[in-house]
């Protein structure tokens, strides 16, 4: 895929670029992390949001769709009809609406796609969530600096940290439930489950200094959180959110885990992502967006009310990102397809220039008028936003430094309120 | 009643992608989804263009039309709009806040009946355009059908509820038909896309589908025969999964009903049905089928997207160009 854009320089040559500078910064690059009081919030709509019926309507064009679109807070910007809820906060968004990307398939994208990789970089990198919370490190020091509520099943989600190890592992609520087995069994009495912890920690750290074993640390981390989380059941206490608050952000899986999210980054988890499931589509596409739609918008404007309100904003940002976006051709199932071609995603808060558009799609959506930009490029302006220098720090990996965003990608300059050198 | 043979025509393709289709014999008319109404003529088997009304500015996704040449249609946008012979005759633009579903004319040729997305459902003098009675059934109300005497109009909506109404809207019947809807995930699913009174006026057949999952949209297509007071006498299931929905229907004048199905892109059939014994007596697979009306005893017109709709990426043609799908006209003798 070409978006018309030079995305590669290799691995070698970006070394050779860095130079002498690269060694002095290797020495630098803090191995905790670095010192920002931001926090991430993923918005991640699993299967594709279709970038028509939501961030960049096209009415009235061969690819338009059925729905019309509608004036925003910030005037000249406008969104679908499916989201009149957000069109009140376009003021707290900045929308991109120029992006192209490589891979045109789920089992490809969505990890791709996570893990800022516009090209196979020969290493698994970890996930945005996982490498924000890695590098910013926990912000409550009781709880997981990475956490995911999703629906289905929870647990810890090994794949997503990539060469980071399974001790960076996101702790996910499967449908926000806390994790289960977490309660002591009723049968265990207190000071015997104290011994027994005691002896599997001993056990553990005797594995970890014999083999050197990431799983024996992970394992002790999840003796340690488990004991937190049981200290901390009203982060899953569904008694505790407001009838008034479920009805804002909707009594639905998406509107619930939002306001659970809420939760979350008050409490301190460092970085949160919510997980949606069921927008890849193919079929009935439009009636289907009717029903999906009003439900993130929903969810989505009473988060950024709240946020906004609480003053959170000024250190949480929230991203909005799907695998790819939706083809603007409409199938014969009445429905639109994968398309990582010309498509849309939002930001607000932390670090974001707000109340703007950034790129452009023609007039039917079927291609970026000027310039594009790939993951690699929204992954430098994350970390930028989230107070993460993607030119001053790296990766550790087997004695290899690895940059955390793409080499040949560079921060997005209108989208930052304090943009790098480099952004362009 | 026999099993019918269908043949396929060879199709004709048009210049856009409509949504739906009504005929008064040879007459056809195709709302398309750049608003616009385009007609056409079934001379035997040739199909040829013979005009189009402008105006509608959505998805026309109701269309309908009388002996007259009295033509109306709404739109995704919630405008309706009528034409008489080659000009327009009124206009109600933002007749509903949204989505116009579905338009019917009353087999008098005095109102035409409009059910909206948000529930409303309307009855509007043809000849001025004027509202002559509107009430709320509180639902995403999908199809609408005219019982043959004018004395009963039958609304569909999302959740596979009908309700039955008189002449001047008066509810004197509400039922729901379990099976038409479901949630999967965050998805709605389903819902009665297409009403018919039999040939009885007495027993009413829903079309739709039993949905099975969200996204890819995995629907059995089904077709439910009731009396009108919702006693279930038939169920039809057309097909597996992947097979969709049962999206429109046209009646053939020896009494059976032509029932268009369509599903997973390439799919799609037509379907004799015999209503009455609850029959389904033959099929032949058209792809991607969306219309159907009855041009003669030996002729009906489906209306199609074409073959080859979907995939992932961007799909050029051999020139290079990324071209959109159109729909096609089909011409299909039954025998």
């Amino acid at each position: 895929m070409n978006c018309g854009m030079q995305h590669s320089l290799s691995r070698r040559s970006w070394m050779s670029c860095m130079g002498a500078a690269t060694a002095s910064l290797a020495r630098a690059a803090p191995s905790g992390g670095v010192s920002s009081d931001r926090q991430l919030l993923l918005v991640w709509l699993d299967g594709g949001l279709s970038q028509l019926e939501s961030w960049d309507p096209k009415p009235g064009t061969r690819f338009g769709g059925p729905f019309r679109s509608i004036p925003s807070v910030v005037s000249g910007i406008r969104i679908s009809e499916l989201m009149p809820q957000t069109a009140r906060h376009t003021n707290k968004l900045a929308l991109i609406r120029n992006l192209c990307t490589q891979d045109n398939s789920h089992s490809a994208g969505v990890a791709r796609i996570q893990r800022g990789d516009p090209k196979n970089r020969g290493v698994d990198y970890p996930y945005l969530n996982v490498a924000s919370a890695r590098w910013l490190g926990p912000k409550a020091v009781e709880l997981p600096a990475s956490m995911v509520i999703k629906p289905g099943n929870g647990g810890f989600l090994v794949n997503e940290t990539g060469f980071l190890g399974p001790r960076h592992a996101a702790l996910a609520l499967g449908d926000g439930k806390p994790p289960a087995l977490l309660d002591r069994p009723a049968d265990l009495a207190a000071a015997e489950d104290d011994l027994r912890l005691s002896l599997r920690d001993t056990l553990d750290r005797m594995g970890a200094t014999a083999r050197g074993s990431s799983l024996a640390l992970a394992n002790t981390e999840t003796f340690k959180l488990a004991e937190t989380l049981r200290r901390r059941r009203d982060l899953f206490d569904p008694a505790r959110l407001s009838r008034n608050d479920i009805e804002r952000y909707g009594d639905t899986d998406l509107g619930r885990h939002l306001l659970q999210a809420r939760g979350l980054l008050e409490a301190g988890v460092r970085s949160v992502k919510v997980i949606s499931y069921g927008w890849d589509s193919h079929g009935d596409h439009f009636n289907g967006s009717m029903s999906l739609m009003p439900q993130f918008d929903r969810g989505l404007s009473a988060l950024l009310d709240d946020l906004g309100n609480r003053g959170m904003l000024d250190h949480v940002l929230v991203v909005v990102l799907s695998e790819f976006g939706r083809t603007p051709r409409i199938n014969g199932h009445l429905g639109r397809d994968h398309w990582p071609e010309a498509w849309s995603a939002a930001m607000a808060g932390a670090g974001i220039v707000p109340g703007q558009v950034v790129g452009e799609t023609v007039a039917d959506g079927s291609e970026i008028k000027g310039n594009s930009y790939d993951i690699g490029h929204l992954f430098h302006t994350i970390f930028h936003a989230l107070g993460i220098s993607t030119s001053a720090i790296h990766y550790e990996q087997s004695g290899q430094p690895l940059p955390l965003a793409h080499e040949g990608m560079y921060p997005i300059k209108a989208m930052l309120r304090k943009p790098p050198e480099n952004a362009r | 009643m026999k099993p019918a043979v269908f043949k396929l025509q060879k199709p004709v393709p048009l210049d856009a992608q409509m949504a739906c289709l009504r005929g008064d014999g040879p007459n056809l008319i195709a709302g398309g989804f750049d608003g616009v109404a385009r007609r056409y003529r079934a001379d035997g088997m040739s199909i040829v263009a013979t005009g189009a009304f402008n105006g509608l500015t959505g998805w026309l996704t109701g269309i309908d039309q009388v002996p007259g040449d009295f033509v109306v249609g709404v739109d995704s946008h919630g405008n309706a709009m009528s034409w008489k012979g080659d000009a327009r005759l009124w206009s109600r633009p933002s007749l509903s806040a949204g989505w116009l579903r579905a338009a019917a004319n009353s087999p008098d040729g005095k109102f035409v009946a409009i059910a909206a997305r948000d529930g409303s459902l309307r009855l509007l003098r043809t000849d001025t355009g004027a509202t002559h009675k509107e009430l709320s059934l509180g639902d995403d109300l999908m199809s609408l059908a005219w019982s043959r005497d004018g004395s009963r109009l039958a609304v569909g909506n999302l959740h596979g509820g009908v309700v039955v109404l008189s002449s001047g809207l008066t509810v004197t019947g509400k039922f729901d038909i379990p099976g038409f809807f479901k949630i999967d995930r965050l998805q709605a699913v389903g819902g009665i896309r297409r009403l018919a009174w039999g040939p009885d006026d007495a027993t009413l057949v829903a079309m739709g589908a039993e949905p099975r999952t969200g996204g890819f949209v995995q629907a059995i297509p089904r077709v439910a025969v009731t009396d009108a007071h919702g006693k279930l006498m038939h169920d039809l299931k057309l097909g597996g999964e992947n097979e969709g929905f049962a999206l429109d229907s046209a009646w053939h004048p020896d009494g059976w009903l032509a029932v268009v199905t369509s599903g997973q892109p390439g799919t799609g059939k037509i379907h004799q049905i015999d209503v009455l014994s609850g029959k389904a007596l033959a099929s032949v697979p058209v792809v991607n089928p969306h219309g159907i009306t009855m041009v003669s005893r030996q002729l009906m017109v489906v209306l199609a997207t074409n073959a080859n709709s979907s995939g992932n990426g961007k799909v050029k043609d051999s020139g290079g160009t990324y071209r959109g799908n159109h729909s096609v006209l089909q011409p299909v003798t039954a025998v």
